[in-house]
């Protein structure tokens, strides 16, 4: 009988919140830089300039449709065997983990970006509207209410997908888990919690992100 | 990078492609289920399939999968290969899923073809059999088909359970020659026309099959 | 089911005046009935009698509770107060097998049509007969085809409502109910939602289906159609019945300011 072992597990609970501190870093990290990316992206994507646009697309389809581990393996190992530099786990993490992000982002985005109704900027401009206080007062508000929902479940697959940096022995919950669960021989504990704390993480940031939609984003009739 | 060894990443490929399958086609049975009792107007069928789907959906994959591996030894008593655990999490993995897009396909049938059919005498099972559900079925396929694709892309997860899949031989080849990149860019090539040309499947089907009027 | 009449036993009534007594019995009885809409009140008391061979329009504006009403007589909306019976039945949206048997009674044409997309004209037409009254497939064709050509449509039977202009998808619509047999026929605005072109020939229909005796309640502004074939127009006003008689009174002699407005703006 396989009796399971909590009280064991959760004497490495330090080990564990370190691990989580690492998620939530790059969790957080990796939300901003692919936000900024991915409104790049997207800004390329509805260019009329054919090479921006190109690479734009090239860039979406690739992230896509090649899986994440891959990505990974190929920012980590990939680059330390074509050049001379070598990444550290960390940055590879990070930048594997945005990359990757900023593709989907840029999708979104670029979906609330054509959803402005072309008379919407007709009559800013008759008004007067310079192009910047067009896309300042009209564009970027209108756009936040729309994408807001899509980016937020981005938001909780780049908690999700942070876990798959383990592989490449990023410190963070994942990799804690499986170093606690080697050393005590104890696995199916150890993912019992880790997903009991990775469920907490999701649904929270989807619930924060919901009451901020509902109280600082104002409902209007795009609901 | 020899020709040998591309063929063995291609049937590697072809692994991931037939646990995917295999799995999207279980995922839509126990889907399906999930998607019923989602729209079910009972309290507890509701409550639990929300439980399961939230369950499956806000964690990650790679949990799920250890927690299958590590967990069926010990909560059934079994001692399995890395292939079944890999089937058992895509199908549970994917059924929550699934389940969300049958019940939005479903509930996206407007209420005058409920109207319409409840009119003509017909009972609320007869008008799922024979109006909405032939009329959901058609309009979940584009979002199964990209369902199928986020598949095929997680299950380079079940590499790290061991699983021999595409990501899996990439990795073996990788350590025991020095070969990184070819390696790594083969099989990202191999990913994305398999994924790619999905996609494009899928719009040709969609647009084939008129599904959006 | 039909309610039996309680004769004095010393008069035998013969068997004319024993058909005329059957039919005199209204088929369709409204009577005191309320409808809330959580707070929203629409019907606010609605007595209303339809005999066999009837047609009723019932017009008024939006928001009058109109197609509420109608919704109310083969039960896809319930009412808090009242009573409707059906050919003696009792609608009660709770009973489902008392439902069931007035919804194969009542037919019922919507304003958007409700056509099953997937299936083809003969399949719309033939899905309910087969699938409640459990006809075979042949026989239920058969009567499919019928009702098609005198609507002049059999060269659509094949056809999917994809590829039907509006005006014939609403005839399909008109056919599916009546291959039900039923005994009444209720119609939901059925030309608001059609290109003007297109309204003449589904009131044209609708002006043959009153002419072979069908009992109708039609909700519709289309007064051509009511001068034409109505018994009687009933004016709902907020959820009363404001006036009511037939297309010469109504017409002639409005008794209210509020069907006199309304008529001046529909006629015009």
């Amino acid at each position: 009988m396989y009796i399971m072992q909590f009280g064991e597990v959760l004497k490495y609970s330090d080990m564990l919140l370190r691990g989580l501190l690492f998620t939530l870093e790059l969790s957080i990290l990796t939300m901003f830089f692919s936000l900024i990316l991915g409104t790049v992206i997207a800004l390329w994507r509805i260019s009329k300039n054919k090479f921006l646009f190109a690479f734009a697309t090239a860039y979406v389809e690739f992230f896509r449709n090649v899986p994440l581990l891959i990505v990974i393996y190929i920012v980590f190992y990939g680059t330390s065997a074509l050049s001379i530099f070598r990444f550290t786990s960390i940055t590879a993490g990070v930048i594997a983990l945005t990359l990757n992000s900023a593709a989907f982002e840029a999708e979104i985005i670029r979906g609330g970006l054509k959803a402005i109704a072309k008379e919407q900027l007709e009559s800013a401009q008759s008004l007067g509207l310079s192009k910047f206080q067009i896309f300042r007062f009209i564009a970027i508000p209108y756009v936040i209410r729309i994408v807001w929902t899509a980016l937020g479940n981005q938001a909780v697959d780049i908690i999700l997908g942070s876990s798959v940096v383990s592989v490449i022995a990023f410190p963070e919950l994942t990799y804690a888990g499986m170093n606690i669960a080697a050393t005590k021989d104890r696995y199916f504990e150890v993912f019992v919690i880790l997903l009991i704390i990775y469920l907490t993480l999701s649904v929270s940031a989807s619930s924060i992100l919901r009451v901020i939609k509902r109280v600082f984003l104002k409902p209007n009739e795009l609901e | 990078m020899t020709w040998m060894r591309v063929l063995l990443l291609l049937r590697g490929a072809v692994v991931a492609l037939e646990v995917c399958t295999l799995g999207i086609i279980l995922g839509c049975v126990l889907g399906f289920c999930l998607s019923l009792m989602r729209l079910s107007k009972i309290k507890t069928l509701n409550m639990l399939s929300l439980i399961y789907v939230e369950l499956f959906r806000d964690s990650p994959l790679l949990i799920q999968l250890f927690l299958i591996f590590y967990g069926l030894p010990i909560l059934f008593k079994v001692q399995t290969s890395a292939l079944v655990v890999a089937t058992i999490a895509m199908t549970l993995n994917s059924s929550a899923y699934i389940a969300e897009i049958f019940k939005s396909a479903i509930g996206g049938i407007m209420k005058g073809q409920w109207d319409a059919s409840y009119s003509l005498g017909l009972s609320h099972l007869q008008s799922l059999r024979y109006v909405i559900l032939p009329q959901a079925f058609r309009i979940a396929i584009p979002p199964l088909i990209n369902q199928f694709v986020s598949m095929l892309k997680s299950s380079s997860l079940a590499s790290i359970i061991g699983f021999v899949e595409i990501t899996k031989l990439a990795t073996m080849i990788r350590s025991r020659t020095f070969t990184t990149f070819d390696v790594l860019g083969v099989t990202a090539a191999i990913y994305f026309v398999m994924c790619y040309g999905l996609s494009r499947l899928g719009s040709y089907l969609e647009k084939r099959l008129e599904i959006g009027t | 089911m039909r309610s039996e009449r309680k004769v004095n036993s010393f008069y035998r009534p013969s068997a004319k005046e024993i058909e005329y007594i059957m039919k005199s019995e209204p088929i369709i009885k409204i009577q005191g009935v309320h409808k809330w809409f959580g707070d929203l009140y629409v019907l606010k008391g609605i007595d209303i009698s339809v005999n066999k061979g009837e047609v009723v329009v019932i017009c008024g504006v939006s928001g009058s509770g109109k197609s509420t009403l109608l919704r109310c007589i083969n039960a896809l909306e319930t009412f808090q107060k009242g009573s409707i019976i059906v050919d003696g039945l009792s609608v009660n949206a709770n009973n489902r097998k008392f439902v069931r048997e007035v919804r194969k009674r009542v037919g019922i044409v919507f304003q958007n049509f409700n056509l099953f997309p997937h299936l083809n004209a003969i399949d719309n037409i033939t899905l309910a007969p087969r699938q409640v009254k459990k006809v075979n497939k042949r026989e239920a064709e058969q009567q499919a085809m019928k009702l098609l050509a005198q609507m002049g449509l059999s060269d659509k039977k094949k056809s999917y409502p994809i590829s039907l202009s509006g005006g014939q998808k609403q005839r399909v619509a008109i056919t599916r109910a009546l291959a039900m047999d039923p005994m009444v026929m209720l119609f939901d605005e059925p030309t608001s939602a059609l290109d003007p072109e297109m309204i003449k020939e589904v009131l044209d229909a609708m002006i043959s289906l009153a002419q072979k005796g069908m009992t109708m309640i039609v909700v519709t502004h289309e007064m051509g159609f009511a001068k034409c074939v109505a018994n009687k127009i009933i004016f709902l006003d907020q959820g009363v019945i404001l006036e009511e008689g037939s297309p010469q009174e109504l017409f002639e002699n409005p008794k209210h300011k509020r069907t006199k407005e309304f008529l001046n703006h529909i006629l015009t």
